[in-house]
């Protein structure tokens, strides 16, 4: 763990924030490519970035609220550590942002392919931050690759809240290295959906196969996610959306791959 | 500096962007909203993407 980067000039990088930008560069670059490939207009799509990007920040802020169970957090930590950290939230904002910033722009058509391949690369970088700056951690486990995240972590310190371990101790329970998982899932999304950029002939299908690939991966994630707590019965608030959105495009697609292998060649 | 020192060069930011982008036959109107709302980095884009009349960019819309 890494929370401080480097410093500039008396200023401190932190770890997760040079990491986010890193990756939004990263998927800004990837966008612009796609865009320049598929021939859409490039003032149009640099808006509707500019959109996604802000629908993201308030989605990502508004979801912390809805679904972070602040009772599980220690009093005397740093709050702000996680609020607008959730990228399910940063998803779903985006995506509202850009269909208003086409509403006002009046583009009527789908731009989702373009996002399909940068958000699984620049999420990718974006983990990386996550590793170093301790958020997004797993559940304790005794596999053999677990990491330990040392005193004064949110890990440590909800540990030491729910008893699990003494405060005085230097670092927290092992557990799920959930931020590699998702890097690794992350990049092999993007190595898929890379190879079938041409696959669909309707506009917008390959943003559906990523939102339903995502949203499966996500609901099976959560399970070694400890940084928001089960309830005592069913599933975590937002598995629920993540098993809606997983159903609900998972047959948009299927529906979309049977239509085509009807069409005659 | 004060964030009100950066509003000048914000804004020449987006003029620049606007009288490059007519010069490389784009909308002038649309990269001075594109130069205020991204600043440099919009110059940046202008500047690397070639004119729209060379690489086929469809006109599905103007936005501004």
């Amino acid at each position: 763990m890494r929370p401080i980067l480097f410093e500039i000039g008396g200023f401190a990088v932190e770890s997760y924030l040079f990491f986010y930008a890193l990756g939004c560069v990263v998927g800004g670059i990837v966008f612009w490519w796609e865009v320049r490939r598929r021939r859409w207009p490039l003032e149009a799509m640099l808006f509707v970035m500019i959109g996604c990007i802000a629908g993201a920040f308030v989605g990502s802020a508004l979801f912390s609220l809805l679904f972070l169970d602040w009772s599980e957090l220690p009093r005397n930590h740093r709050f702000g550590e996680l609020l607008g950290r959730t990228v399910v939230g940063g998803i779903a904002g985006g995506f509202l942002g850009v269909e208003l910033t086409k509403k006002i722009i009046g583009y009527p058509h789908r731009t989702g392919d373009a996002f399909a391949v940068a958000i699984p690369l620049g999420h990718a970088v974006g983990r990386v931050g996550c590793l170093l700056g301790g958020c997004c951690f797993g559940t304790p486990t005794s596999l053999p690759w677990a990491i330990r995240y040392p005193a004064g972590s949110v890990p440590h310190a909800i540990h030491a809240h729910q008893g699990l371990i003494e405060p005085e101790s230097l670092a927290s329970l092992p557990v799920h290295p959930a931020p590699i998982y998702e890097i690794g899932f992350d990049l092999l999304l993007f190595v898929i959906l890379w190879r079938m950029r041409n696959h669909f002939a309707e506009r917008g299908m390959l943003f559906r196969l990523y939102l339903a690939l995502y949203a499966g991966y996500r609901l099976l994630a959560e399970f070694t996610r400890g940084d928001s707590a089960f309830p005592e019965v069913g599933l975590k608030p937002v598995q629920y959306l993540l098993l809606f959105a997983a159903i609900y495009y998972g047959w948009v697609i299927w529906k979309q791959i049977a239509a085509q292998k009807k069409e005659p060649a | 500096m004060e964030i009100a020192d950066f509003i000048p060069w914000w804004c020449l930011v987006g003029f620049t962007a606007g009288w490059l982008a007519q010069r490389r036959g784009r909308i002038g109107r649309t990269w001075f909203a594109l130069g205020l709302l991204l600043g440099p980095i919009a110059i940046a884009i202008l500047l690397l993407s070639p004119p729209p009349s060379s690489t086929g960019e469809s006109h599905e819309t103007d936005p501004v």
